[in-house]
């Protein structure tokens, strides 16, 4: 392999590990957009509609917007 | 008017304005809250009474005849062990490969660095979350019996899960110290050895690791201390479980001080840390410094 191959091998291997890596973070953002029941049973599944109803719950009950 | 070239040293009273706020902020958030500390090892002071009673050693003798903190202790010890060896073979690893010169490096450099910026609880509840539902879910649907019971209820396999979340969250930190080093290294010693024909696993062996000794001595000694202070994680992680299988020293410390109420014995019990992490610090910093003047 030459020097141009091994550095793409090197690329893509590090490309794996980082995907690896952020899978944690992928599931956290992922999931705020999913009902409780529905991440549940397919946590690593894109989610079926993007709905913000968690986000207004956290919202609501951190009293974020204090008045 | 002959006027003076010459500059005007710093005088000492100028150095001690300039030092005096920070001296001042550190006795007091540090030297005047461990020295205190020191004091209350030799009450039986509760935290709440006002009645304290002087009882001499007895706490620091409780410390070592109470098993359940020596179980502790050791168990910490298994946990830094790993910890310190998997974060600082994968900071390193990721490391050499960021500072190859190959594509998109920075985002690759960002990226490795991220689960160290989100704090530890945080942390701990998304890889909880990810222990108990995500990773069980995937081993019943490619029936992994390995994978299908949730890794935190196994006191062993809860105690990999800890290293593992762990060993994730420093790899990055330590990755950015090890970058630091190899950019250290001088080209021309690494042209000089591809030139003679070194391998790329030669070059990494034989240049660049005796090079980088300083970043390996840092790395090692700042995972050292940092992992035997580990509670975050512990805590939301495992918070101890199961039954109290995986609690590192510092949550049990935590426990004994603030929920049992034993302030003595609980600051007995950090100042007894306290000095073990010192004294492994300060031998591991001084092995490898011998190690690197031979």
């Amino acid at each position: 392999m030459g020097e141009k191959g091994k550095k793409k091998l090197v690329v893509i291997v590090v490309a794996a590990a980082l995907v690896l890596f952020m899978i944690p973070f992928y599931l956290l953002v992922l999931n705020t957009f999913k009902t409780t029941a529905e991440f549940t049973k397919t946590p690593f599944a894109w989610p079926r509609s993007f709905r913000f109803d968690n986000y207004a719950e956290a919202i609501r009950r951190m009293d974020f917007f204090m008045r | 008017m002959k006027t003076h070239a010459r500059r005007r040293p710093i005088t000492a009273l100028q150095f001690c304005g300039f030092a005096l706020p920070s001296l001042l902020i550190w006795t007091g958030v540090v030297a005047v809250p461990f020295f205190y500390g020191i004091g209350i090892t030799f009450t039986d002071w509760n935290g709440l009474s006002m009645h304290i009673h002087f009882t001499g050693l007895q706490n620091y003798r409780a410390v070592f005849g109470d098993k359940t903190f020596l179980v502790s202790f050791w168990r910490t010890v298994i946990y830094v062990l790993f910890t310190v060896a998997a974060s600082n073979v994968v900071g390193f690893l990721l490391a050499l490969a960021v500072t190859g010169k190959i594509k998109g490096q920075n985002l690759f450099r960002a990226g490795f660095f991220t689960p160290n910026i989100i704090g530890g609880i945080i942390l701990g509840y998304i890889w909880n979350f990810l222990f108990s539902y995500a990773l069980t879910g995937f081993g019943k649907s490619i029936g992994s019996a390995w994978l299908s019971k949730s890794w935190l209820t196994d006191p062993y396999k809860a105690l990999a899960a800890l290293i593992i979340v762990s060993a994730w969250q420093l790899s990055g930190y330590l990755m950015v110290i090890y970058i630091a080093g190899l950019t250290n290294v001088p080209e021309e010693l690494i042209e000089a050895a591809r030139i003679d024909g070194a391998s790329a696993g030669q070059i990494v062996r034989s240049v660049k690791l005796p090079l980088i000794r300083e970043s390996v001595t840092i790395c090692v000694f700042l995972s050292i201390a940092r992992s035997f202070m580990s509670y975050d994680v512990n805590l939301s992680l495992t918070a101890g479980g199961p039954y109290k299988s995986t609690e590192l020293i510092a949550y049990k410390i935590y426990q004994t001080a603030f929920t049992n109420m034993e302030f003595g014995k609980g600051q007995a019990q950090a100042i007894v840390l306290f000095v073990i992490v010192a004294a492994v610090s300060l031998l591991q910093v001084r092995l490898t410094r011998k190690g690197a003047e031979q």
